[in-house]
Protein backbone atom coordinates (compact mmCIF):
# COMPACT_ATOMS: atom_id res chain seq x y z
CA UNK A 1 0.00 0.00 0.00
CA UNK A 2 1.51 3.55 -0.63
CA UNK A 3 1.20 6.01 1.01
CA UNK A 4 -1.15 8.00 -1.51
CA UNK A 5 -3.78 5.16 -1.23
CA UNK A 6 -3.44 3.93 2.37
CA UNK A 7 -6.87 4.97 3.07
CA UNK A 8 -8.37 3.74 0.20
CA UNK A 9 -9.33 0.50 1.51
CA UNK A 10 -11.02 2.05 4.95
CA UNK A 11 -11.90 -1.81 6.13
CA UNK A 12 -8.44 -2.33 6.42
CA UNK A 13 -6.75 0.89 7.42
CA UNK A 14 -6.44 1.55 11.44
CA UNK A 15 -6.41 5.19 11.97
CA UNK A 16 -9.15 6.80 13.63
CA UNK A 17 -10.83 8.30 10.58
CA UNK A 18 -11.18 4.95 8.84
CA UNK A 19 -12.69 3.14 11.57
CA UNK A 20 -15.19 6.05 12.16
CA UNK A 21 -15.71 5.97 8.27
CA UNK A 22 -16.62 2.40 8.51
CA UNK A 23 -18.59 2.53 11.69
CA UNK A 24 -20.64 4.81 10.39
CA UNK A 25 -21.50 3.16 6.81
CA UNK A 26 -22.28 -0.35 8.74
CA UNK A 27 -24.72 1.71 11.02
CA UNK A 28 -26.20 3.30 7.82
CA UNK A 29 -26.25 -0.05 6.71
CA UNK A 30 -27.93 -1.61 9.27
CA UNK A 31 -30.38 0.90 9.86
CA UNK A 32 -31.50 0.93 6.59
CA UNK A 33 -31.52 -2.87 6.55
CA UNK A 34 -34.01 -2.32 9.57
CA UNK A 35 -36.21 0.52 7.45
CA UNK A 36 -36.30 -2.12 4.90
CA UNK A 37 -37.60 -4.62 7.24
CA UNK A 38 -40.17 -2.67 9.05
CA UNK A 39 -41.74 -1.64 5.01
CA UNK A 40 -42.01 -5.52 4.14
CA UNK A 41 -43.71 -6.37 7.38
CA UNK A 42 -45.95 -3.65 6.37
CA UNK A 43 -47.09 -4.59 3.29
CA UNK A 44 -50.52 -5.10 3.33
CA UNK A 45 -51.31 -8.68 3.52
CA UNK A 46 -53.23 -10.49 1.71
CA UNK A 47 -55.78 -12.72 2.60
CA UNK A 48 -57.97 -16.02 1.82
CA UNK A 49 -60.68 -14.56 -0.54
CA UNK A 50 -64.45 -14.63 1.45
CA UNK A 51 -65.62 -17.97 -0.69
CA UNK A 52 -62.42 -20.06 0.57
CA UNK A 53 -63.84 -22.33 2.60
CA UNK A 54 -66.88 -23.14 0.71
CA UNK A 55 -64.32 -24.22 -2.23
CA UNK A 56 -62.26 -25.93 0.09
CA UNK A 57 -64.80 -27.63 2.17
CA UNK A 58 -65.49 -28.69 -1.30
CA UNK A 59 -62.13 -30.39 -2.39
CA UNK A 60 -62.13 -31.90 0.82
CA UNK A 61 -65.50 -34.03 0.95
CA UNK A 62 -63.83 -35.09 -2.76
CA UNK A 63 -61.10 -36.08 -1.09
CA UNK A 64 -63.00 -37.51 2.02
CA UNK A 65 -65.03 -39.62 -0.46
CA UNK A 66 -61.85 -40.90 -2.74
CA UNK A 67 -60.22 -42.41 0.85
CA UNK A 68 -63.46 -43.94 1.87
CA UNK A 69 -63.54 -45.58 -1.49
CA UNK A 70 -59.85 -46.42 -1.49
CA UNK A 71 -60.53 -47.76 2.29
CA UNK A 72 -63.42 -49.90 0.98
CA UNK A 73 -61.67 -51.47 -2.23
CA UNK A 74 -58.99 -52.60 0.13
CA UNK A 75 -60.85 -54.24 2.66
CA UNK A 76 -62.86 -55.80 -0.28
CA UNK A 77 -59.47 -56.94 -1.57
CA UNK A 78 -58.55 -58.51 1.71
CA UNK A 79 -61.89 -60.04 1.99
CA UNK A 80 -61.59 -61.61 -1.26
CA UNK A 81 -64.75 -63.96 -0.50
CA UNK A 82 -67.47 -60.47 -0.40
CA UNK A 83 -68.72 -59.47 -3.18
CA UNK A 84 -71.15 -56.06 -3.14
CA UNK A 85 -73.99 -56.27 -5.56
CA UNK A 86 -73.23 -54.40 -8.81
CA UNK A 87 -76.27 -52.15 -8.25
CA UNK A 88 -73.96 -50.50 -5.02
CA UNK A 89 -70.32 -51.09 -6.12
CA UNK A 90 -71.46 -49.11 -9.37
CA UNK A 91 -73.41 -46.08 -7.69
CA UNK A 92 -70.34 -43.71 -8.11
CA UNK A 93 -70.50 -44.13 -11.84
CA UNK A 94 -74.22 -43.11 -11.61
CA UNK A 95 -73.42 -39.88 -9.61
CA UNK A 96 -70.93 -38.61 -11.81
CA UNK B 1 -69.76 -34.01 16.51
CA UNK B 2 -71.03 -31.91 19.21
CA UNK B 3 -70.39 -28.00 19.47
CA UNK B 4 -68.67 -28.63 22.83
CA UNK B 5 -66.08 -30.74 21.01
CA UNK B 6 -65.81 -28.60 18.33
CA UNK B 7 -65.09 -25.61 20.59
CA UNK B 8 -62.98 -27.65 22.59
CA UNK B 9 -60.73 -28.78 19.15
CA UNK B 10 -60.48 -24.76 18.73
CA UNK B 11 -58.94 -24.14 21.72
CA UNK B 12 -56.08 -26.46 21.38
CA UNK B 13 -52.50 -26.33 19.87
CA UNK B 14 -51.89 -26.69 16.55
CA UNK B 15 -49.92 -29.81 17.14
CA UNK B 16 -52.89 -31.41 19.67
CA UNK B 17 -55.82 -30.36 16.44
CA UNK B 18 -53.39 -32.55 14.08
CA UNK B 19 -53.53 -35.09 16.66
CA UNK B 20 -56.94 -35.04 16.58
CA UNK B 21 -56.58 -35.68 12.66
CA UNK B 22 -54.59 -38.06 12.80
CA UNK B 23 -57.20 -39.89 15.36
CA UNK B 24 -59.90 -39.37 12.49
CA UNK B 25 -61.41 -36.37 13.84
CA UNK B 26 -62.27 -34.87 10.12
CA UNK B 27 -63.74 -31.36 11.71
CA UNK B 28 -59.81 -31.19 12.74
CA UNK B 29 -58.93 -30.91 9.37
CA UNK B 30 -61.63 -27.35 10.00
CA UNK B 31 -59.39 -25.84 12.53
CA UNK B 32 -56.60 -26.36 10.86
CA UNK B 33 -57.88 -24.75 7.64
CA UNK B 34 -58.84 -21.88 9.81
CA UNK B 35 -55.75 -20.98 11.13
CA UNK B 36 -53.39 -21.37 8.42
CA UNK B 37 -55.40 -20.31 5.38
CA UNK B 38 -54.93 -16.57 5.59
CA UNK B 39 -51.25 -17.00 6.41
CA UNK B 40 -50.46 -19.24 3.70
CA UNK B 41 -52.59 -17.21 1.06
CA UNK B 42 -50.14 -14.56 2.01
CA UNK B 43 -46.95 -16.55 1.88
CA UNK B 44 -47.76 -18.00 -1.72
CA UNK B 45 -49.23 -14.48 -3.29
CA UNK B 46 -45.45 -13.79 -3.13
CA UNK B 47 -44.65 -16.79 -5.40
CA UNK B 48 -48.06 -16.29 -8.01
CA UNK B 49 -48.63 -12.82 -7.99
CA UNK B 50 -52.54 -13.82 -8.91
CA UNK B 51 -55.04 -14.78 -6.59
CA UNK B 52 -56.72 -17.81 -8.17
CA UNK B 53 -53.39 -19.80 -8.51
CA UNK B 54 -52.39 -18.77 -4.93
CA UNK B 55 -55.57 -19.93 -3.72
CA UNK B 56 -55.92 -23.23 -6.10
CA UNK B 57 -51.96 -23.57 -4.11
CA UNK B 58 -53.50 -23.41 -0.93
CA UNK B 59 -56.23 -25.76 -1.24
CA UNK B 60 -53.50 -28.48 -2.54
CA UNK B 61 -51.24 -27.40 0.21
CA UNK B 62 -53.96 -28.12 2.63
CA UNK B 63 -55.16 -31.55 1.01
CA UNK B 64 -51.40 -32.81 1.37
CA UNK B 65 -51.59 -31.87 4.60
CA UNK B 66 -54.44 -34.28 4.62
CA UNK B 67 -52.84 -37.01 2.76
CA UNK B 68 -49.91 -36.67 4.77
CA UNK B 69 -51.31 -36.33 8.16
CA UNK B 70 -49.42 -39.55 9.54
CA UNK B 71 -46.01 -38.97 8.34
CA UNK B 72 -46.01 -35.58 10.87
CA UNK B 73 -44.62 -35.92 13.73
CA UNK B 74 -44.93 -33.91 16.94
CA UNK B 75 -40.86 -32.92 17.06
CA UNK B 76 -41.79 -30.64 14.13
CA UNK B 77 -44.31 -27.24 15.01
CA UNK B 78 -47.26 -27.99 13.01
CA UNK B 79 -46.75 -24.25 12.06
CA UNK B 80 -43.27 -25.47 10.21
CA UNK B 81 -44.24 -28.77 8.40
CA UNK B 82 -47.15 -27.10 6.54
CA UNK B 83 -45.18 -23.81 5.34
CA UNK B 84 -42.24 -26.67 4.24
CA UNK B 85 -45.40 -28.05 1.93
CA UNK B 86 -46.37 -24.88 0.73
CA UNK B 87 -43.27 -23.79 -0.26
CA UNK B 88 -42.34 -26.97 -1.68
CA UNK B 89 -45.67 -26.48 -3.95
CA UNK B 90 -44.66 -23.23 -4.57
CA UNK B 91 -41.06 -23.89 -6.03
CA UNK B 92 -42.52 -26.82 -8.63
CA UNK B 93 -45.49 -24.37 -9.84
CA UNK B 94 -42.75 -21.34 -9.64
CA UNK B 95 -40.34 -23.49 -11.62
CA UNK B 96 -43.49 -24.42 -14.57
CA UNK B 97 -44.32 -21.27 -14.83
CA UNK B 98 -41.20 -19.75 -15.74
CA UNK B 99 -40.61 -22.57 -17.69
CA UNK B 100 -44.09 -22.04 -20.04
CA UNK B 101 -43.02 -18.05 -19.78
CA UNK B 102 -39.95 -19.05 -21.83
CA UNK B 103 -42.94 -19.83 -25.07
CA UNK B 104 -43.77 -16.24 -24.68
CA UNK B 105 -46.73 -14.82 -26.94
CA UNK B 106 -45.62 -11.25 -29.16
CA UNK B 107 -47.45 -9.20 -30.74
CA UNK B 108 -47.95 -9.69 -34.90
CA UNK B 109 -46.88 -6.94 -35.75
CA UNK B 110 -47.98 -7.77 -39.83
CA UNK B 111 -51.54 -8.58 -37.75
CA UNK B 112 -53.11 -4.78 -37.46
CA UNK B 113 -55.96 -6.57 -34.71
CA UNK B 114 -53.03 -7.66 -32.86
CA UNK B 115 -51.95 -4.69 -30.60
CA UNK B 116 -51.71 -3.63 -27.23
CA UNK B 117 -54.27 -2.35 -25.16
CA UNK B 118 -53.31 0.04 -22.73
CA UNK B 119 -55.57 -0.33 -19.54
CA UNK B 120 -56.18 2.95 -17.69
CA UNK B 121 -56.89 2.44 -14.23
CA UNK B 122 -59.83 4.87 -13.25
CA UNK B 123 -59.23 4.61 -9.81
CA UNK B 124 -58.16 8.43 -8.67
CA UNK B 125 -56.21 7.94 -5.52
CA UNK B 126 -55.20 10.57 -3.22
CA UNK B 127 -51.51 11.34 -2.86
CA UNK B 128 -50.56 9.66 0.25
CA UNK B 129 -52.52 6.57 -0.74
CA UNK B 130 -50.91 6.84 -4.82
CA UNK B 131 -47.44 6.92 -2.44
CA UNK B 132 -47.97 4.07 -0.45
CA UNK B 133 -49.46 1.81 -3.41
CA UNK B 134 -46.20 3.43 -5.55
CA UNK B 135 -44.05 2.24 -2.76
CA UNK B 136 -45.52 -1.52 -1.99
CA UNK B 137 -45.47 -1.77 -5.53
CA UNK B 138 -42.07 -1.08 -6.02
CA UNK B 139 -41.34 -3.28 -3.05
CA UNK B 140 -43.21 -6.47 -4.56
CA UNK B 141 -41.46 -5.94 -8.07
CA UNK B 142 -38.00 -5.73 -6.17
CA UNK B 143 -38.97 -8.92 -4.20
CA UNK B 144 -39.68 -10.44 -7.47
CA UNK B 145 -36.52 -9.84 -8.77
CA UNK B 146 -34.37 -11.47 -6.16
CA UNK B 147 -32.64 -15.20 -7.08
CA UNK B 148 -35.54 -18.16 -5.39
CA UNK B 149 -33.18 -18.70 -2.24
CA UNK B 150 -33.05 -14.65 -1.50
CA UNK B 151 -36.66 -14.46 -2.23
CA UNK B 152 -37.69 -17.03 -0.05
CA UNK B 153 -35.89 -16.13 3.02
CA UNK B 154 -37.24 -12.57 3.05
CA UNK B 155 -40.22 -13.53 2.71
CA UNK B 156 -40.53 -15.81 5.58
CA UNK B 157 -38.28 -13.73 7.60
CA UNK B 158 -39.77 -10.28 7.08
CA UNK B 159 -43.68 -10.90 5.74
CA UNK B 160 -44.49 -13.87 7.57
CA UNK B 161 -42.09 -13.10 11.17
CA UNK B 162 -41.00 -16.64 11.49
CA UNK B 163 -37.73 -17.19 13.34
CA UNK B 164 -34.52 -17.97 11.85
CA UNK B 165 -34.86 -21.96 13.24
CA UNK B 166 -37.98 -21.94 11.47
CA UNK B 167 -37.03 -21.03 7.91
CA UNK B 168 -33.92 -23.00 8.88
CA UNK B 169 -36.22 -26.16 9.21
CA UNK B 170 -38.51 -25.35 6.44
CA UNK B 171 -35.85 -24.70 3.68
CA UNK B 172 -33.50 -27.35 4.46
CA UNK B 173 -30.56 -25.45 5.28
CA UNK B 174 -27.95 -25.04 7.90
CA UNK B 175 -29.28 -21.41 10.33
CA UNK B 176 -26.07 -19.74 9.59
CA UNK B 177 -26.82 -19.41 5.80
CA UNK B 178 -30.08 -18.69 6.56
CA UNK B 179 -28.91 -15.41 8.46
CA UNK B 180 -26.24 -14.74 6.08
CA UNK B 181 -29.13 -15.47 2.83
CA UNK B 182 -31.23 -13.04 4.72
CA UNK B 183 -28.58 -10.09 5.29
CA UNK B 184 -27.54 -10.56 1.50
CA UNK B 185 -30.93 -10.51 0.35
CA UNK B 186 -31.98 -7.47 2.17
CA UNK B 187 -28.67 -5.48 0.74
CA UNK B 188 -29.89 -6.55 -2.81
CA UNK B 189 -33.20 -5.76 -2.04
CA UNK B 190 -31.98 -2.00 -1.09
CA UNK B 191 -30.18 -2.03 -4.26
CA UNK B 192 -32.85 -3.13 -6.32
CA UNK B 193 -35.11 -0.15 -4.72
CA UNK B 194 -32.09 2.32 -5.00
CA UNK B 195 -32.24 1.47 -8.39
CA UNK B 196 -35.54 2.26 -8.98
CA UNK B 197 -35.40 5.78 -7.38
CA UNK B 198 -32.39 6.51 -9.06
CA UNK B 199 -34.15 5.80 -12.31
CA UNK B 200 -37.35 8.09 -11.41
CA UNK B 201 -35.53 10.74 -10.17
CA UNK B 202 -33.23 11.22 -12.95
Amino acid sequence: MTPENVHQNRSRCNCDACKAAVSSIQKSRKSQAEQLSERLENIPKVKASPDFDKKMAARFALELHDDINRINQAWLRKSGKIRLPHLISDLRGELF
Amino acid sequence: MERSAVNRLHKMSDEDVMEQLQDGVVQAFDVIVHRFKDRLHNFLYRYTHNHEDCEDLVQETFLRVYRSRYSYQRIAKLSTWIYTIALNLAKSMYKKKQRMSLISIHADESDPDDREFEITDTVILQDEELHQKNSVQELEKALMQLNDDFREVIVLRDIQQLTYEEIAEITGTAMGTVKSRINRARIQLQEIIGDYVNSETF
